[in-house]
């Protein structure tokens, strides 16, 4: 799968600005940026990302419910999500897997590694990440 | 049980004793009956006997007839009177039986001899022996036919005709009348012997009943006895039973009994708490009932394992409640057996351990949400180095994520920080340093400090004051809660105003509201809000720098100083977030000093911080004391020579030397030596040297305004008051006594002998005396019994003296309150007690105005305790309450 354009979706705005230059310039790939569930809504409509980095716990409309709200949307619904999360206790990274996410990667994360993580999931060759 | 056989014999023998014991009875009592026959016959025939000597007499012996009536009354009479008054006073006796029997036949033998000897009055022979036969005795018969015989055989010589009617008679004619008689008794013998025989048999017979009966109703008491016994072990296990019973229904755990395959068949009380099913709604239903879906397996696998015996210990699982909530349980279940080992039933115990687990879900969800919250800044920590290092970036985006990653540092710095904070108050380990602040002051501060995030925010701050009462409370923590509020309220209420409300709260506490026109809270999320991290899967916290700690923080703080915190709010017009803390009240314990006298209001503040200097100044001033504040020890030495101040407060570690020195400098002054010195200091209590001057108290920093204010007072007051008059000869021990009294604050007066202790006692009026006995002129004894006689009487004593003193010597050496100490067996802290209990009792009797207990605190306030800091803090409240 080849990747052109992600979303990165995190309130926490020091997050949002490692994960965009890590994956601009280690990924070489074209990043956009939510600071919330509804942001990434609307982004996701008008840009149309190819995989989205999505931080589960957010104030207002958090993770898991941008994500159900995203299958709802037709055209996006198929867009693979990748949960972002700081919650890296087994049970958890187990629970936001069986939501339906292609994987989870844990905070922290190594910003060198972050693409290549993202790309192992999305080819299915792990399902998540451990720092 | 006894053996068959040998009960018998043992009731045979019974019956034998018993039967010989009645066949006697009855042998007596025909004995008794046949003795009173025979005297009632006698008399009867001895009347008869007279009527025949006077009706036949005559005929048969016509020469003598009034000798045979003679005859018949008094040899008749005789005859009659012995066995009559045998058979009344002994009868039943063989001796009375016998005699009855001799007199009976001596009797016929009269009569046949009044009748002249006639045939006929033989008969009377053979009556008697029949009457006689009566006795059932054959012996009787044979005693009275022994009589007969010899009456006839010795009459037939001596004087037939009065035996056989004639004077000429055959020497064998007693033979044939005692042949005769012989014949008789045979038959009477027998009848006799028939007789006995038959009583004898009717005697055993019912002896037989009797003893029969009696071992029956023996029989019947004991298994009566047996039955009553058994009655009452059986009422015991009863009542132990219903015991058991009584603590199965009562038990907090579920007790089920089941049937080997699960049916119910006892439900305690516990059971129908835990599962909400009343005994009758379960009562021989499966309890497969009360198992969810996912346990069905496990619980077929119990039953399984009860039915071959085995035990069930202490499994956790989970069971199903009559309103389908499933909870948690620790189950055992046992296995009943009977005798032959056969599983009866299963006893299936279950603990409830919801609580346990909601313990350790929240233990757990805490440490789940501090990893989240380390890891969420370490994320951009580790991400900003991380690129940094690669290289791979301009060196403006470089410097962008120094920044990123300082500010996470920051953060997380804050959190630890926050996070131990935390721990520390609500273990109870933080100090609070409260003194008295006015509640606008702490209002205007943090109006000003948080004047950059409102203006940042578009938000104005307002307030009102509704009371304008002092606090007292530890003004850091105090402005660290009202900020947080404040702060909370400025980021809910964007472009809008955040007001502070003071008022009055409960109990004599100061309420503090900060109101906000934000978005609300919901009521359920309220109760949330002063958890640790609760308020992060749905707040604005974190974006907004918070740690999610801050309202936990507040609540503890402000608990922590007895006060309370809380939240009122309506989703859409805003909330109140309010806190109160304990407002100041005067204590009654400082009316002591007059705040008019401005030479005794001077106190020298030695202190190099600038900003304690400046807490303590204006706390003085607070108190109209007047504060020389100096930064130094030059300073203070300057300072010294120029003013007598009313009190010293002294830091240690001075920029330009040791504080200690001033109190040197201080000693080498007769002005300035009863000046009293509190210490302020980091250090130990410990190090300062003995001995030292004047210091009253040493006070650790962070020193609490309120203790600080206490021990100034207390110290002048001392300084004031307490004078102590010290007597001894020798120089070198007084000194050091004096010296030692004077390190407490109190003022010395120095006495060498008695006439001037005398003298100075008159002059000066100690409030104590410390005397020495062996003293050069007039020893201890004329001069406690001089001062007694004296208005100084009532005086505090303490005997201060080499001697062991005998009780009678103490006695003597009593003025008022008197102590006696022995020089070498009592240190400098026993001598330090004793003065301070004298003067204590001294306070307690002469200053009820002091009414918090100030004789107590007296010795606290000499440092003879080691729990200052508590016991301050504790008058400090009482004061507060009082």
């Amino acid at each position: 799968m080849k990747i052109k354009r992600i979303l990165v979706v995190d309130d926490d705005p020091a997050i949002r600005k490692v994960a965009e230059i890590s994956l601009s310039r280690v990924g070489k790939w074209e990043v956009l940026a939510a600071d919330s569930g509804t942001q990434a809504l609307e982004v996701v409509c008008q840009y149309k990302p190819d995989v989205i980095l999505l931080d589960v716990m957010m104030p207002g409309m958090d993770g898991t419910t941008t994500f159900r709200k995203l299958q709802e949307q037709s055209g996006v619904e198929d867009t693979p999500v990748i949960f972002l999360t700081a919650k890296v206790q087994k049970h958890e990274v187990q629970h936001y897997c069986e939501l339906g996410a292609v994987g989870v990667i844990t905070k922290p994360f190594d910003p060198l590694k972050l693409p290549d993580d993202i790309m192992n999931i999305l080819n299915g060759v792990i399902t998540s990440t451990w720092m | 049980m006894p053996d068959t056989t040998t009960g018998d014999v043992v009731l045979d023998i019974k019956i034998g004793q018993r039967a010989e014991q009645l066949f006697a009875e009855k042998q007596k009592h025909v004995y008794v009956e046949t003795d009173k026959l025979m005297s009632a016959l006698m008399i009867v025939q001895w009347f008869v006997g007279v009527i025949i000597s006077l009706l036949v007499s005559p005929i048969a012996w016509p020469q003598s007839s009034h000798d045979q009536l003679m005859m018949a009354i008094f040899l008749g009479g005789f005859i009659t009177a012995a066995p009559v008054l045998l058979a009344l006073k002994r009868p039943g006796e063989t001796l009375t039986r016998h005699v009855i029997a001799i007199s009976q036949m001596v009797y016929s033998a009269l009569l046949i001899h009044l009748t002249g000897g006639r045939v006929e009055a033989h008969f009377h022979v053979f009556g008697s022996l029949a009457v006689l036969s009566l006795y059932r005795d054959w012996r009787v018969l044979v005693s009275a036919t022994a009589v007969v015989a010899a009456n006839h055989f010795v009459g037939g010589i001596v004087f037939p005709e009065s035996v056989y009617g004639t004077k000429e008679i055959q020497p064998w004619r007693w033979l044939e009348h005692a042949w005769w008689v012989v014949f008789a008794d045979t038959f009477l013998i027998k009848a006799c012997l028939t007789q006995v025989a038959e009583m004898q048999a009717v005697s055993h017979r019912q002896s037989q009943v009797l003893e029969t009966r009696t071992s029956i109703e023996d029989l019947v008491n004991k298994r009566t006895a047996e039955l009553q016994a058994s009655e009452r072990r059986f009422a015991e296990q009863y009542a132990e039973k219903e015991q058991l019973a009584e603590i199965v229904a009562s038990s907090n755990d579920s007790i089920i009994g089941q049937t080997p395959e699960g049916m119910i068949i006892s439900w305690n009380k516990g059971a129908e708490r835990c599962f909400g099913y009343t005994a009758e709604e379960v009562m021989y239903q499966n309890a497969s009932m009360l198992v969810p879906e996912d346990r069905k397996d496990e619980f077929e696998q119990f039953v399984q394992a009860g039915r071959r015996g085995q035990v069930i210990e202490s499994i956790e699982t989970t069971r199903l409640r009559k309103d389908g909530i499933i909870v948690p349980v620790l189950i055992t279940r046992s296995p009943m057996v009977d005798v032959a080992k056969h599983v009866i039933g299963i006893s299936e115990m279950m603990h409830d351990i919801t609580e346990r687990k909601e313990a350790e879900k929240r233990v757990s969800e805490f440490y789940s949400m501090v990893s989240h919250e380390l890891r969420t800044p370490l994320t951009s920590i580790r991400g900003a180095l991380g690129l940094i290092e690669s290289g791979l970036i301009e060196p403006d985006e470089s410097a962008d994520l120094v920044q990123v990653a300082r500010g996470s540092a920051d953060r997380l710095i804050r959190l630890i920080n926050d996070m131990l904070d935390l721990k520390k108050i609500e273990s109870g380990k933080m100090e609070l340093h409260r003194t008295r602040f006015e509640s606008e002051e702490l209002v205007t501060q943090v109006i000003y400090a948080m004047q950059g995030m409102a203006s940042e925010e578009a938000v104005s701050i307002v307030y009102e004051m509704t009371s304008a009462d002092a606090i007292y409370a530890d003004w850091d923590k105090s402005t660290q809660v009202l900020t947080n509020l404040v702060s909370n309220a400025i980021k809910f209420s964007p472009r809008g105003q955040v007001k502070i409300i003071v008022g009055k709260g409960d109990y004599q506490r100061i309420r503090f509201s900060v109101v906000d026109d934000g978005p609300g809270i919901s009521n359920s999320d309220m109760h949330k809000l002063f958890g640790k991290f609760q308020q992060l899967d749905s707040s604005d916290t974190r974006p907004k720098g918070g740690t999610g700690l801050g309202l936990a923080i507040c609540k503890a703080l402000v608990e922590r100083h007895g006060g309370a915190i809380g939240v009122e709010s309506i989703v859409g017009q805003g909330s109140t977030f309010w806190f109160e803390l304990p407002a100041y009240i005067d204590s009654p314990a400082f009316a002591g000093v007059n705040p008019g006298d401005t030479d005794s209001r001077t106190i020298l503040l030695v202190e190099d911080d600038h900003d304690l200097s400046e807490v303590f100044s204006k706390l003085l001033e607070a108190h109209d004391f007047v504060p020389l504040a100096c930064r130094t020890l030059t300073q203070a030495r300057e300072a010294i020579q120029l003013a007598v101040p009313a009190l010293v407060i002294l830091d240690v570690s001075l920029p330009d030397g040791n504080g200690l020195e001033l109190i040197e400098d201080l000693r080498q002054n007769p002005e300035l030596i009863d000046v009293p010195v509190l210490v302020v200091t980091g250090h130990n209590r410990e190090e300062k040297g003995s001995g030292s001057a004047t210091v009253v108290d040493w006070l650790c920093k962070p020193c609490d305004g309120q203790v600080l204010i206490n021990s100034i007072y207390r110290a002048l007051e001392l300084a004031q008051r307490c004078k102590v008059l010290v007597v001894d000869d020798d120089d070198s021990t007084r000194r050091v006594v004096a010296a030692q009294l004077k390190a407490m604050g109190l003022s010395c007066v120095e006495a060498r002998d008695g006439t001037e202790a005398i003298s100075l006692t008159e002059l000066e009026s100690p409030d104590l005396i410390v005397l020495d006995v062996m003293l050069p002129d007039i020893d201890g004894f004329r001069v406690v019994e001089h001062l007694n006689d004296s208005d100084a009487g009532a005086t505090p004593l303490l005997v201060y003296t080499c001697r062991d003193l005998t009780i009678s010597e103490r006695q003597q050496l009593t003025l008022g309150v008197t102590k006696h100490l022995t020089k070498g067996d009592s240190s400098e802290t026993d001598l330090k007690q004793a003065v301070a209990e004298l003067l204590g009792s001294l306070s307690a009797a002469a200053k009820r105005r002091d009414k918090d207990g100030k004789a107590d605190s007296f010795t606290d306030l000499l440092g003879l305790t080691n729990e200052k800091t508590e016991t301050d803090e504790d008058q400090c409240l009482s004061g507060q309450k009082g």
